[in-house]
């Protein structure tokens, strides 16, 4: 693959996402830029409030009014999603390009059985008839190892535990084999031994299906596992973008250096956990030079004035005047 | 090592009947089985394990706001579970309790002052001049402003709620504070902020803590000793470092396996492995829970004797005791 890039399966430049009245709009993410190659598996890490959801919601076109988008450019395999109808957007959708929620209970319909609602994506993306379209309900549930297939394709969602849920939902998400897949925060509502299964299964999926995979979530240790390359954001704006090994083993922003440092798993023997002092900026009271500046550490005159943007540090992007430079690790 | 616990409980045990529908006998769900513990003056005992394991059962009797099914609670060397209600009523006032949701746990119509001063109303004879001290005392402890004195639950951040709730629970100088997920729902930067106010207030107040955690790393931090619970039962139980260095049963094996972790991420081959070999399955009911060992059903070292007795918490050294018939084999 030496020879010119081909571009990326999904180009997302300048994003812009809006909520209120036009003159005292929140910005929810602005100015998100990245983009994700075929077969990549990219993390999207930040805390609540940081707008890794709402930019997913808004690749997929699921913004509703009066939410607005902008974007410089939206597209996927070289397709400009803003310039597609609603209609194709839609046979996009749960096609090509599908998602997984947190919640599982929330996202299956507590009516209908397992098998009723995987049939209905089928049906609406390939079709077939009644019995093939069972036999690839039941061939997508062996797919994501749910014990006993057959048995759980009748069942009901009351009948499945969360872990379970969550492997329906996944077998809905590949059903039409997408070339992109987005997971918000999938096993954050699963425990541990249940969440290391899933992870393990998902990462198996993206391999044997070639699939893209941008894994939405707030667990550091979850994105370093599975992720290759990482973007952090804070309070919407994207504030590092960078190579997963590159980014645990020398953040460049304040602010991830600082994320880092508050896990428990780098404080071991320590008495107290390093902590960033002050809370996220909420919706009115953002700074108008870097966002991060009340909070950070090294602030300068120049980020409280004006908001830095991404610059290059090394081979990662970082939106700090004053990155951290590199230094030997010990 | 003769200072009298702050608390212990004996064989404590917990069913709960829930009726089994129409054509079904009702049936018992047995949220706590046979659980001994204790935790000294001052220091922090954490309770491990994943959702249904029996970690918030086991709070609520601990806070005495159950009557156990059978066993003992001894706070401060008073047997809880026989005592009067007059007895259990001043006992109560030594056990405070901090939940996981601090959206959910504060009166939304009622100013911060107001639920720190409660349980001084209830509880004490103070006037309201030397009530109002106190909390405002108190909250400048636990790090927040005098000006949050009269504000509304709702104008205050998760992290700054979670910090009004274990002000409210220190209120009445408990000698015992139960934290149930107190960190779970709060952002990582905000997570080491509300721990290392924990453990400040732990030193300068000499308050235990009963810390219920389904997070490894947290405890790791924070824990002087670790439970580790599944299904209702005890696992194994161990000072930290013992526990962490060496533990002997394979549930928790498994979970110390399954916590993702940042540096020394295990990779995709690894975490397949160790997904595979770590845990298969998920959580049995507890209205049935298996016969003999309630884990080998997902144990990757079951045998046939493990379905035939319950194994006892054997001593593997010191303070450190598990629950496994193959400890030593296994180790």
């Amino acid at each position: 693959m030496s020879n010119a890039r081909s571009p990326a399966l999904l180009e997302v430049e300048r994003l812009t996402v809006e909520f209120g009245a036009p003159g005292s709009a929140l910005q929810a993410a602005s100015d998100v830029s990245f983009s994700v190659d075929a077969g990549e598996v990219v993390g999207i890490v930040g805390e609540s409030g940081s707008g890794k959801s709402v930019t997913a919601l808004a690749v997929l076109g699921l913004i509703d009014a009066p939410g607005r988008v902008r974007a410089e450019r939206l597209a996927f395999a070289g397709r400009d999603l803003q310039a597609m109808s609603e209609r194709e957007r839609r046979a996009l959708l749960g096609g090509e390009i599908a998602m997984i929620f947190q919640d599982p209970m929330t996202s299956l319909n507590p009516s209908f059985t397992v098998a009723f609602q995987l049939m209905e994506t089928i049906a609406l993306h390939e079709g077939g008839s009644r019995r093939a379209r069972r036999a690839r309900a039941l061939q997508l549930l062996k797919d994501v190892e749910i014990p006993d297939p057959e048995l759980r394709l009748d069942a009901f969602p009351h009948q499945l535990s969360g872990g379970m849920s969550q492997r329906v939902m996944l077998a809905m998400a590949i059903a039409c084999n997408p070339r992109l897949l987005i997971a918000d925060e999938p096993t954050t509502a699963l425990d541990v031994t249940v969440q290391a299964q899933m992870l393990a299964l998902l990462l198996r999926l993206q391999r044997e299906r070639g699939m893209a995979l941008v894994l939405i979530t707030h667990d550091l240790g979850v994105v370093a596992e599975v992720a290759q390359r990482v973007v952090v954001m804070y309070a919407g704006q994207i504030v590092e973008s960078a190579a997963a090994a590159d980014l645990f083993a020398q953040p460049r922003h304040p602010y991830t250096e600082a994320l880092l440092a508050s896990l428990p798993e780098r404080n071991a023997g320590r008495r107290r956990l390093a902590s960033l002092a002050g809370v996220v900026p909420g919706a009115f009271d953002r700074p108008a030079g870097c966002l991060l500046s009340p909070r950070c550490p090294y602030v300068r005159e120049r980020c409280r004035e004006t908001r830095p943007p991404l610059f290059e540090v090394g081979a990662s992007l970082a939106r700090c005047y004053f990155p951290i430079a590199a230094e030997p690790r010990p | 090592m003769s200072i009298a616990p702050v608390l212990e409980t004996h064989a404590l045990t917990k069913h709960y009947a829930v009726s089994g529908g129409i054509f079904s006998a009702a049936a018992r769900v047995r949220a706590l089985e046979d659980v001994s513990l204790s935790l000294a003056p001052g220091r922090t005992l954490a309770i491990v394990g994943e959702s249904g394991c029996g970690k918030s059962t086991l709070a609520r009797q601990i806070a005495m706001l159950e009557t156990p099914t059978s066993g003992t609670v001894v706070v401060g060397g008073v047997d809880a579970t026989s005592a009067d209600a007059a007895t259990r009523r001043a006992l109560r006032k030594t056990v405070q309790m901090v939940f996981q949701n601090p959206f959910a746990s504060l009166n939304p119509r009622k100013k911060i002052g107001l639920a720190l001063e409660e349980p001084l109303a209830i509880n004490t004879t103070l006037g309201q001049a030397e009530r109002e001290a106190r909390g405002r005392a108190m909250l400048a402890r636990v790090g927040l402003s005098p000006e949050h004195y009269r504000r509304y639950p709702h104008m205050f951040s998760g992290g700054q709620r979670q910090r009004v709730a274990i002000a409210r629970a220190l209120m009445l100088e408990p000698r015992l504070v139960i934290a149930d997920e107190p960190v779970s729902a709060l952002d990582v930067s905000i997570q080491a902020q509300v721990l290392n106010l924990l453990m400040d207030l732990q030193e300068s107040t000499g308050v235990a803590y009963v810390f219920i955690s389904h997070n490894l790393a947290v405890v790791e931090l924070i824990a002087d000793e670790v439970v580790v619970m599944y299904l209702g039962r005890v696992m194994e139980r161990a000072p930290k470092a013992a526990l962490f260095a060496a533990p002997r049963h394979p549930y928790t094996r498994a979970l110390l396996a399954s916590t993702p972790r940042v540096d020394a991420a295990r990779g995709e081959a690894a975490l397949a492995r160790a997904a595979r070999s770590a845990l298969s399955g998920e959580l049995p009911s507890p209205l049935a829970p298996p016969s003999g060992c309630v884990f080998r059903t997902r144990c990757p070292f079951a045998i046939e004797r493990c379905a035939e007795v319950v194994p006892p918490l054997e001593p593997a050294g010191g303070a450190h005791a598990a629950a496994c018939i193959r400890q030593d084999e296994i180790a």
